[in-house]
């Protein structure tokens, strides 16, 4: 019985490196894998197009195109795929981003032949582990407009064509600047927003050539938000879906002087126990203040695809997608040969109060919750 | 001070309803002790790794790292991290009622303090 050879991406733009780990994984590796390599972001992204990548393994300082940015990326399109950072500046602040990012692991380059058969060993454990079912469990294909938006940023010549069904397109990118796009007849912005609109088919990149005329000029990054937008409206106008309603309760709060009544998500079923007295923390402080009452502070819901179902006073719900996928990748790997079961929340209890990062079967949650004075201790220090 | 810490871990005493824990030290090494089957050091050493990232993480989402405390289906896992980087892990049976929940209070309060000892 063949076992299939385990496909292995690494993506840097030191193209002396790259053929060098080439020639040592393939030694090392044998005939388990297929040892793949890209000089940039774009050529990993047609890769990834192209074949059914195992593991990706990547600089994160890349010039152009930033490697969170691309961690980030590849996490939301291929999900189940498992990304390493192998950098030559391993800092305690790069290697929490990267982990933030999705980064299964954060390897510092080796200086010897020796280091990088510890490379090869840890990352060849990695490989033989099953992808999971996880936060983002639902593999997205990467899209036309991802890859655009990847060529733009690395400033490359290229052009995108596309066909779908009988419908055939182009759009011509030159040093990052989106300048002409054509689909049937039509021409300029409508055929940009019309290509990528297509409901289907397939692209491919292609070496540059002139277009016979220039008929975009706007910058791609409105570009893209335009069509983004479009295609929002147009989704929007189809029938509603099955969406989660959150019901609302209305109280007085007090931390804010009660001068103006604060809308106060009500997680019906779906948030945790925030019960501040079940905790033995010396880190909550005091227990015996039971003056002490949790308000809540901030609040995301998301499905795990990560889309906001919900979000209330939350600054940055990017960052906390994040998060919770983070979260649930590690406590996924945390339970690996541990009789623990189901994984349902994380709490983060300090001082300031607690953060709850709950992953469940539909949706994510983010809770944060402080610790304020009640409201007869509240009245009582009125001056 | 690693030496203090594993020298407390193994005298520490067990208390009711704990399954297992581990300690990892700043330099990526661990001590285990465990009570209940499925509790291989492997994958408490496994498990510890994985806790270190996430203070890493919630340091840089700016999430204050007091207690952590994850809720399994069978069992909870309760972390604390000392400032000199070191963590402890303590495995416990799921239901609140049914661990000593002042014994286990009283493991990380020993962890924290052992360097005012050392001083001392």
């Amino acid at each position: 019985m063949s076992v299939r050879r385990k496909k292995i991406l690494f993506v840097d733009d030191d193209v002396d490196l790259l053929e060098l780990v080439k020639q040592l994984m393939t030694r090392f590796a044998g005939d388990s894998w297929e040892v793949l390599t890209a000089s940039d972001v774009s050529k990993a992204m047609v890769l990834l197009q192209q074949r059914r990548i195992d593991l990706l393994v990547l600089d994160i300082r890349m010039p152009l195109v930033d490697g969170l940015q691309f961690l980030g990326l590849l996490r939301r399109k291929y999900p189940n795929m498992m990304k390493v950072v192998l950098t030559g500046v391993a800092t305690d602040e790069h290697r929490a981003a990267c982990l933030n990012s999705g980064a299964e692991l954060f390897l510092e380059k080796p200086r010897d032949e020796g280091g990088w058969r510890a490379v090869y060993a840890m990352l060849n454990e990695l490989a033989k582990l099953q992808p999971e079912e996880g936060f983002r469990g639902v593999l997205r294909r990467v899209g036309l407009q991802d890859v655009l938006q990847m060529e733009c940023l690395a400033r490359n010549s290229t052009v995108l064509q596309v066909r779908a069904g009988e419908q055939s397109g182009a759009i011509y990118v030159n040093q990052g600047q989106i300048v002409h796009a054509e689909i049937g007849g039509e021409i300029g912005e409508a055929a940009f927003n019309k290509v990528l609109a297509l409901p289907g088919g397939e692209f491919e990149l292609r070496t540059w050539a002139e277009p016979s005329q220039k008929t975009i000029t706007g910058s791609w990054e409105f570009l893209l938000m335009e069509a983004a937008r479009t295609r929002d409206e147009t989704s929007s106008a189809a029938p509603a879906t099955n969406e989660p309603e959150i019901p609302f309760l209305q109280r007085e709060d007090t931390a804010l002087g009660g001068e103006s009544p604060t809308v106060v998500p009500v997680l019906g079923g779906a948030a945790p126990d925030v019960d501040f007295s079940d905790d033995t923390s010396p880190a909550m402080g005091d227990r015996a203040d039971d003056s002490l009452r949790p308000q809540v502070e901030e609040v995301l819901i998301c499905s795990l695809q990560g889309e906001v179902l919900h979000e209330w006073q939350c600054p940055n719900t990017t960052g906390r997608v994040s998060f919770l996928e983070f979260i649930s990748q590690k406590a996924r790997q945390l339970t690996q040969h541990l009789p623990l079961g189901t994984f349902d929340r994380l709490e983060a209890n300090a001082p300031e109060g607690r953060v709850i990062a709950q992953i469940q079967p539909e949706r994510a949650l983010y809770l944060r919750v402080s610790r304020v004075r009640g409201d007869a201790d509240a009245e009582g220090r009125k001056p | 001070m690693k030496l203090l810490i594993n020298q407390w871990f193994e005298q520490s005493v067990p208390f009711e309803g704990i399954q297992a824990c581990c300690i990892r030290h700043i330099d990526q090494s661990s001590v285990s002790k465990t009570w209940a089957d499925g509790f291989d050091e492997l994958a408490l050493d496994n498990a510890m790794r994985c806790i270190s990232d996430v203070y890493q993480v919630l340091q840089f989402n700016k999430i204050p790292p007091g207690r952590l405390r994850w809720v399994y289906e069978n069992a909870l896992l309760h972390c604390e991290r000392r400032s000199d980087g070191a963590c402890l892990g303590v495995f416990t049976l799921r239901d609140e009622q049914s661990f000593d929940r002042e014994g286990l209070a009283r493991m990380f309060a020993e962890f924290q303090s052992l360097s005012t000892k050392v001083s001392l």
